[in-house]
């Protein structure tokens, strides 16, 4: 893979690129049919959080007890029309995932921010400064790593209680061991690069070498694992909710309504479905742009399920 | 190669190994009923906790001295052959000659005292011992002969001691394994012995040759806990149960259509509630909100709530139910208090305009009614009662009120709202309806961390009621009893819940029980 | 050798250690454990009594000292909900989950190999795009949404396979191709990228060169190597695999512990929680000991740091 083993290098070599890189990736996207797939479903899931109301055949809340449990295609006498069908209380299906793309980006975004915040500066700190305090802190994050994150996840939130705030901290509060772990790597790694030897010797204090020169070398590692990362959360979220120990309602989200959907699902298949689909469709979305990410920038990463 | 070869034949070793071990069905020509329970069963120890759902089994295993009639009318002999009022305060019951438990420890007077004595004490997490403080000594007249003295004449004398913990454990292996020992391998008397047990998971239950009213018809009786409604349908459509209870609303016509297969229906003896915070002193309220005046203090406001409930449309969609006024159930040994489960009398009092009334009546403008914080669980006992909440909460915004919905699944509602005692305004509670517990519900003497509620008045209604024998008269201090838990509106009772069974009436005849119990006792073959 | 095995083995109980700290603090994340376990009309005095015989009174450390010294002789304290020591709980369970976790571990082992190494045969070729594709979709599809499909198709509409249970040996095909099919997703994109890393390795060409025939050359020279990083990964989706059994159990109410766990965090059954966290992380830790055994044996060159 020659294009990757080039822009590897610009990155590692840390030199001013020509172009400006958001231009450089746009480049590549555009020859990329999975990293435009991935972005193209990732900005439409985007765009739908931001203006679904706009967009919403009906309202999401809206009950309709004459409307309950009709499979898709149904039109009511009033002549609402329901594409993907209606739940228990005569709610839209489709309207309900227009809504529920909204918590999905929230949780996916903002628990990956912390748990990109927190993991990095982990990474860095028992990467850059070593020795015994760099084996305390991996053994810290060996154990963590022990328990699978979902578990791990379940069990926090099953004794501190679910709402939509708590979850976003209880999954960027444990994902972060993973970010850890990598960035970690990849610090020992720079750490002996030319260049950084090069500004100790220039008289730099560490603080500051760790800041300028360590963490950009590190930080593609983090954006590939941050893409990773949100598919994992966005489908660690959908579980909780499914088991009733993530967000509640009426906050309107595709695991909850799956949760619905499980209660009737001998005879109403698409209150099932088509949440579950959308799903599967955003996290697609998401893994074809952290693919793409990764042969871009990437280097080596690995999540963890 | 070699390494991936040995790999692959590994996993497919793997594979078959997994697919061995499973258990297969037992499949020696005995007859086979399973019952689909929807979990959580709670230990075996019958006197540890009232989990109705849990003591639907455990009847299966053990023996009250009394029992009620499967049709609601009367008392069935158990362990008791034969039992008579002695005098007003004292019931003498005799035993059955050989009887014995499981183990052959004999079902003796002994045991019967120290059965009664057990759970006249504070034993696991429930006051138990409150519904047995009728009794005042148990005393063992011969071998085979028992009295119970009471401390006053007690109307439901034999309500009471065939309900909550009226299970006959044996004393002398109790004794010797302890409760641990106890639950892991339990002992009783009834009809059914235990063969097996998957905690929390598989039951099996096998007739007993040896008991004394005769070997049930039916040689096993399996509970098998499937936690989903939909999964126990599907479940009972593939022939692997042959009964489940809590039908769900859109899977009733597929049942119906199936081969084999019928719904009955009963009232589950459960009804769903709305509890008004009428004081700000008990539970951990006073901790949780210091601050917070509930508007549901105010009379009025709960009166106006009470009128703006359609409690036929939230029995509609509640999927399973009828709209009730009263916290009484349909089943009752005496049943009184129709007025308040008449279905027109019921849609009368939905009235928002009265609720207007009212609420202009406690200060407030036109919909300008105060903010009513909500808590409800997802899934409460008896179906869905999210839904309810949010039909619920869209009537009281109808007539002027703000409503702030809190869902939360049942097992953190339970701890952080209803048993925490952090209900603010209104919580939707599922609750039993058996009439001799109910007034001491809203005793004085009873702690309760939902509401303080305590009435002189009404406290001295309820004792009367319960040393009243005369049913008359008893009637007639109900009348009273119920007017002023109308008018009180701290329990804004809904609806009664109806349990919609289906059965694969194929193999197996059952009448469900007048107390909504899925006890199955009484189970028998379908005639061929 | 003996001696790496040694240190590896140390630094398993390291882990576990790290582990048993992170399972005592969680279940005390809720604040106080005893307003959980004491019942409603309980007074303050009997809450103060519970609280000693709990030993919820000593101070924390001495609490985790009490906790970490049972724990080792396997004693986890008894479960609030069934009045029964929480180990034999766990032990009546273990059984199960085990047994679903390999028979999805063998589907997904042998879907993924095979089709890894195709796709990187005939890398971008129609195949291998087809794989990659089905591979990112199994990978972004909620393990508990497939079941709930599979259970719509296969439970209700064909009536073949048991919605339910562990009661026959073909209840478990369901859950464990669901699991199977997520596993075998995440292990073919690894063994598809770690046969391409290889092929283009000195040896292989030279192998190739000396007129061997293709696929000998591939099964043999290949595949053995990658199989080094894909039973690393192999190691890792195992935390995906026991995560995704505990919701999947749920689904399916197969009686393992993953649905134990549920169980238990619904009804806050602490001391079962604590078990059953602990008996994962054993477990995952255990089988990552095995596959660095296994390593040895798959490639004796192998160095020790």
């Amino acid at each position: 893979m020659p294009a990757k083993s080039k822009s590897q290098a610009d990155a590692i070599a840390g030199l001013p690129a020509r172009r400006s890189p958001i231009l450089r990736l746009a480049s590549t996207l555009v020859k990329s049919p999975v990293g435009l797939a991935g972005s193209v479903i990732v900005s439409a899931v985007v765009l739908l959080a931001l203006f679904g109301p706009l967009i919403s055949p009906q309202d999401a809340a809206a009950r309709n007890l004459r409307a309950r449990f009709q499979a898709p295609g149904h039109v009511d006498a009033a002549g609402s029309y329901y594409s993907l069908g209606s739940d228990q209380l005569g709610r839209d299906i489709l309207s309900r995932i227009i809504a529920g793309s909204r918590v999905s980006v929230l949780v996916g975004v903002v628990s990956v921010l912390l748990s990109g915040a927190i993991g990095v500066l982990y990474g860095l700190i028992s990467g850059f400064i070593g020795g015994a305090l760099d084996a305390a802190l991996m053994r810290i994050v060996d154990g963590l790593l022990a328990i699978p994150f979902i578990i791990l996840v379940i069990a926090i939130s099953g004794v501190v209680g679910a709402g939509l705030g708590t979850l976003v901290l209880i999954l960027g509060g444990t994902g972060w061991v993973t970010y850890a772990r990598v960035i970690r790597g990849e610090v020992l790694k720079a750490r002996e690069l030319d260049y950084v030897l090069a500004a100790y010797a220039l008289g730099q204090r560490r603080p500051q070498v760790m800041l300028k020169h360590i963490l950009p070398n590190v930080i593609s590692s983090a954006i590939v694992l941050a893409a990773v990362q949100v598919g994992v959360t966005i489908l660690a979220e959908s579980s909780l909710s499914f088991l009733g120990l993530g967000v509640k309602p009426p906050t309107v989200t595709w695991g909850l309504m799956l949760s619905d959907g499980r209660q009737y699902i001998n005879s109403a298949w698409w209150m099932t479905a088509f949440p579950g689909m959308a799903i599967t469709i955003t996290v697609l979305g998401v893994v074809f742009l952290g693919d793409w990410l990764r042969d871009v920038l990437d280097p080596q990463v690995r999540g963890r399920g | 190669m070699k390494t991936a070869r040995i790999l692959i034949i590994a996993s497919l070793v793997l594979l078959l190994g997994a697919l061995a071990i499973v258990p297969a069905a037992a499949q020696d020509g005995m007859s086979e009923f399973v019952f689909a329970h929807g979990g959580p069963i709670r230990p075996m120890d019958a006197h540890s906790h009232w989990y109705g759902s849990t003591h639907w089994m455990l009847k299966l295993y053990y023996d009250c001295l009394i029992w009620r009639a499967a049709d609601g009318d009367g008392y069935v002999p158990e362990a008791a052959q034969s039992w008579e009022a002695v005098n007003d305060t004292t019931w003498r019951f005799h035993l059955r000659e050989g009887a014995t438990f499981h183990n052959g420890e004999p079902v003796d007077a002994a045991a019967v005292k120290w059965n009664i004595d057990r759970v006249r004490h504070p034993i696991g997490d429930i006051p138990l011992y409150q519904q047995w403080a009728f009794v005042k000594e148990v005393v063992v007249v011969d071998e085979l002969t028992v009295d119970i003295h009471t401390n006053e004449p007690h109307a439901y004398f034999e309500y009471d001691v065939s309900y909550n913990g009226c299970e006959l454990l044996p004393p002398a292996y109790f004794e010797e394994v302890g409760q641990e020992g106890f639950n892991r391998a339990p002992v009783g008397s009834g009809p059914y012995t235990l063969a097996e047990i998957s905690e929390n998971d598989r039951y099996v239950f096998e007739a007993w040759d040896d008991y004394h009213s005769g070997r049930p018809e039916v040689d096993r009786v399996i509970y098998q806990v499937i936690p989903e409604p939909s999964a126990q349908v599907a479940a009972l459509l593939a022939g692997q149960v042959d009964m489940m209870t809590g039908v769900p609303v859109p899977d009733r016509a597929t049942l119906e259509g199936a081969d084999g297969i019928s719904l009955l229906s009963e009232s589950a003896n459960l009804m769903h509630h709305l509890y008004a915070r009428v004081d700000t002193e008990s539970g951990a309220f006073p901790e949780t909100f210091p601050d917070y005046q509930p508007a549901t203090l105010d009379h009025n406001v709960r009166m106006a709530i009470t009128h703006a409930l359609d409690r036929h449309l939230l029995a509609e969609v509640h999927g399973a139910a009828q709209g009730r006024l009263a916290r009484v159930c349909s089943y009752y040994p005496e049943g009184f208090a129709d007025k308040y489960a008449d279905a027109d009398v019921v849609a009368d009092w939905y009235n928002p305009d009265m609720a207007r009334e009212y609420l202009a009546a406690a200060g407030y403008a036109e919909g300008e009614g105060p903010t009513l914080y909500f808590d409800t669980d997802a899934v409460s006992r008896g179906g869905s009662a999210k839904e309810v909440s949010e039909v619920a909460a869209a009537m009281l915004e109808d007539v002027g009120f703000t409503v702030d919905l809190t869902v939360r699944d049942s097992s953190a509602f339970s701890v952080e709202v209803s048993r925490a005692g952090n209900n603010r305004d209104l919580m939707h509670i599922a609750l039993g309806c058996g009439p001799a517990l109910l007034p001491l519900f809203y005793g004085c003497d009873w702690s309760s961390v939902n509401y303080s509620i305590c009435n002189e008045e009404w406290d001295a209604v309820a004792d009367a009621i319960q040393v009243t024998i005369d049913m008359d008269e008893r009637l007639s201090l109900w009348e009273q009893w119920w007017q002023h838990y109308i008018d009180t509106a701290q329990t804004i009772t809904l609806y009664e819940v109806t349990n919609v069974m289906a059965l694969n009436t194929g193999e197996f005849d059952f009448t469900p029980r007048k107390d909504g119990w899925m006890t199955f006792r009484g189970l028998k073959l379908a005639d061929m | 050798m003996r001696g790496f095995f040694i240190s590896r083995l140390a630094q398993l109980v390291v882990t576990m250690f790290i582990v048993s700290l992170a399972v005592f603090l969680i279940v005390r994340l809720s604040g106080d454990p005893i307003l959980v376990l004491a019942p409603d009309f309980f007074s303050q005095e009997q809450i103060e009594e519970m609280r000693r015989f709990w030993g919820f009174d000593r101070p924390l450390a001495e609490q985790y000292v009490t906790f970490i010294t049972r724990a080792i002789t396997g004693d986890f304290g008894t479960s609030y909900l069934a009045k029964r020591p929480a180990m034999e709980l766990i032990i009546e369970r273990l059984g199960y989950t085990w047994m679903l976790a390999a028979a999805a571990a063998a589907i997904g082992v042998t879907i993924a190999i095979p089709l890894g190494v195709l796709s990187a045969l005939k890398r971008n070729s129609l195949i291998d795009l087809v794989i990659t594709l089905l591979s990112s979709l199994g990978t972004a599809m909620p393990s508990f949404w497939l079941g709930l499909m599979l259970i719509i198709i296969f439970s209700v509409h064909l009536r073949m396979l048991p919605a339910f249970g562990a009661l026959e040996p073909k209840a478990i095909i369901m859950p464990a191709a669901t699991l199977g099919v997520g596993m075998a997703a995440r292990l073919s994109r690894m063994t598809r990228s770690a046969m391409l890393e290889v092929l283009s390795q000195d040896y292989v060409r030279t192998a190739h060169s000396k007129g061997l025939k293709q696929n000998i050359v591939v099964l043999r020279h290949a595949l053995r190597n990658a199989l080094i990083p894909i039973v690393t990964v192999f190691g890792l989706q195992l935390g995906w695999l026991l995560g995704g059994s505990v919701v999947v159990e749920s689904v399916f109410s197969w009686p393992g512990l993953g649905r134990l766990m549920i169980d238990s965090i619904n009804v806050r059954d602490n001391t079962v929680v604590q078990a059953g966290l602990f008996w994962f992380a054993l477990t995952f830790i255990l089988i990552n000991y095995a596959i660095d055994v296994l390593y040895i044996l798959l490639d004796p060159r192998i160095k020790f740091e």
